[in-house]
């Protein structure tokens, strides 16, 4: 099972790099299930990001591979399968997910319309950066956040690089088949930057459940709405919340009585009641749960789960020595 | 090019569609055209474009300012990326379009020609023989 998910993620990652890269890559034997970032950039050297450490390709040469323009045009005919005009609202946002849900990230000369980036253009630097769910990453935190086998909402607080798109994802798969402390619930999930689901044509990439529908590259607010019209979720799950028009959505989901699980960046629950547009939502004791992420013990590991009145009902055990 | 402005659909997708609305030759060469860029082992678009039109394009006897036309055709999808180039490309089509329309007008004229000069050849010889 390893050996097949090793080779797939191999075909997927390789597929969209030139043929020289390729070959490098492949000379280089190194194993796809633990590669994190491959980086290129015009007239720099070819670097992956290997078992958490940074390796200048080929490694074993002293003379290191050189990307020219053409290889990064050529990545960028297989990323957007000679389509790049099919890719322009994924490209406002400065990546495009492949299959796998990969994420090719781009970057170059933007073209501004309205003061908002309208679109890349002359991509100099390419960044590819492997999916890796965690299944089962959450198993310690659902019995927190669950009351008589129903979800309760959920604010996921977290600084960045600290595992919440993740935790959020392995919690909507839990949620939708079901587990012996919550019964399996549609899920409604708006992906606006495609980083739940990873998904590619519209088909989830990532293992998201069997009861899980994804509106893919929605802007959250509009696409909280969409789901409780169209799809009946028993659960709403939205990544990055933040924006006036998210808190609205926010509301409005909680009235339809559809439960709401979502993440926010920050560090406490503190610095959460600072910000003026969430600070209401938690006044008004909106969410039953708040899970604090922190880096400090280690990237997804929990420091503290509270409840709606603010008191502690989980915290680590590294933390608290 | 509705399909491009609109539905954004990637260009393997929009040929393997036109191969079920198209015939001989042209059917086999959108499928080749999908086919191959699925694939992804070509470097760019315009190579298997130029390629695909050698290899399946060739029994149209084509003259050389038409295929050139179709090879330029082929240049601006693979530099098609931002709405300014959907609308030279549009230009494009324009103008094979007109060539097109051009051709079949020059074609009429030239079988009215060809028939006139059979039925006046025809004639000669009937004057010759009596």
């Amino acid at each position: 099972m390893k050996e097949l998910q090793e080779k797939k993620r191999q075909e997927q990652i390789l597929q969209v790099l030139p043929k020289t890269i390729r070959k490098i890559l492949v000379d280089e034997r190194i194993q796809f299930i633990d590669l994190q970032e491959i980086r290129i950039r015009i007239g720099q050297p070819l670097l992956i990001i290997y078992q958490n450490s940074e390796y200048i390709l080929p490694s074993k040469n002293e003379i290191k591979h050189i990307i020219s323009k053409k290889e990064i045009k050529e990545t960028l005919d297989y990323v957007s399968n000679y389509s790049l005009y099919a890719f322009e609202n994924e490209m406002k946002q400065g990546f495009i997910t492949i299959e796998g849900g990969h994420r090719v990230g781009l970057t170059g000369k933007t073209i501004i319309e309205n003061n908002k980036v309208k679109n890349i253009q002359f991509i100099s630097s390419i960044n590819i950066r492997v999916a890796h769910e965690i299944i089962g990453c959450s198993d310690k935190i659902i019995p927190y956040i669950t009351l008589n086998k129903q979800i309760c909402h959920t604010l996921i607080i977290s600084p960045p690089r600290c595992g919440k798109t993740t935790l959020l994802r392995d919690l909507v798969r839990q949620i939708s088949n079901g587990n012996p402390y919550v019964k399996g619930c549609t899920v409604g999930v708006v992906d606006e930057r495609s980083e739940l689901g990873g998904c590619f044509m519209g088909i989830a990439q990532n293992h998201m459940g069997i009861r899980t529908d994804i509106l893919d590259c929605c802007p959250k607010a509009e696409g909280m709405i969409m789901l409780v019209r169209s799809m009946s979720p028993e659960v709403i799950a939205v990544d990055e919340i933040g924006s006036p028009e998210d808190i609205h959505a926010i509301e409005y989901v909680m009235h339809c009585g559809c439960k709401l699980i979502a993440s926010v960046h920050g560090s406490s629950i503190e610095e959460i009641k600072n910000k003026p547009v969430l600070n209401k939502l938690i006044l008004e004791k909106r969410f039953e749960r708040y899970i604090v992420l922190d880096q400090s013990i280690g990237v997804g590991r929990i420091q503290k789960i509270f409840n709606e009145r603010g008191n502690c009902i989980f915290q680590n055990e590294l933390e608290s020595a | 090019m509705q399909e491009i402005t609109y539905t954004r659909a990637p260009l393997p997708e929009l040929f393997q569609q036109l191969v079920t609305y198209s015939e001989e030759p042209y059917c086999k060469w959108f499928e080749y055209l999908s086919s191959e860029l699925e694939e992804k082992n070509e470097s760019s678009f315009y190579e298997i474009w130029e390629k695909s039109m050698n290899d399946y394009l060739n029994t149209l006897h084509l003259k050389e300012n038409h295929l050139q036309m179709v090879l330029d055709f082929g240049k601006q999808i693979s530099e098609l990326h931002f709405k300014p180039e959907t609308e030279q490309m549009s230009l494009i089509l324009q103008q094979l379009i007109c060539q097109i329309q051009e051709e079949e007008t020059a074609l009429k004229i030239r079988l009215k020609l060809c028939n006139y000069l059979g039925v006046m050849s025809g004639l000669f010889l009937v004057i010759l023989l009596f």
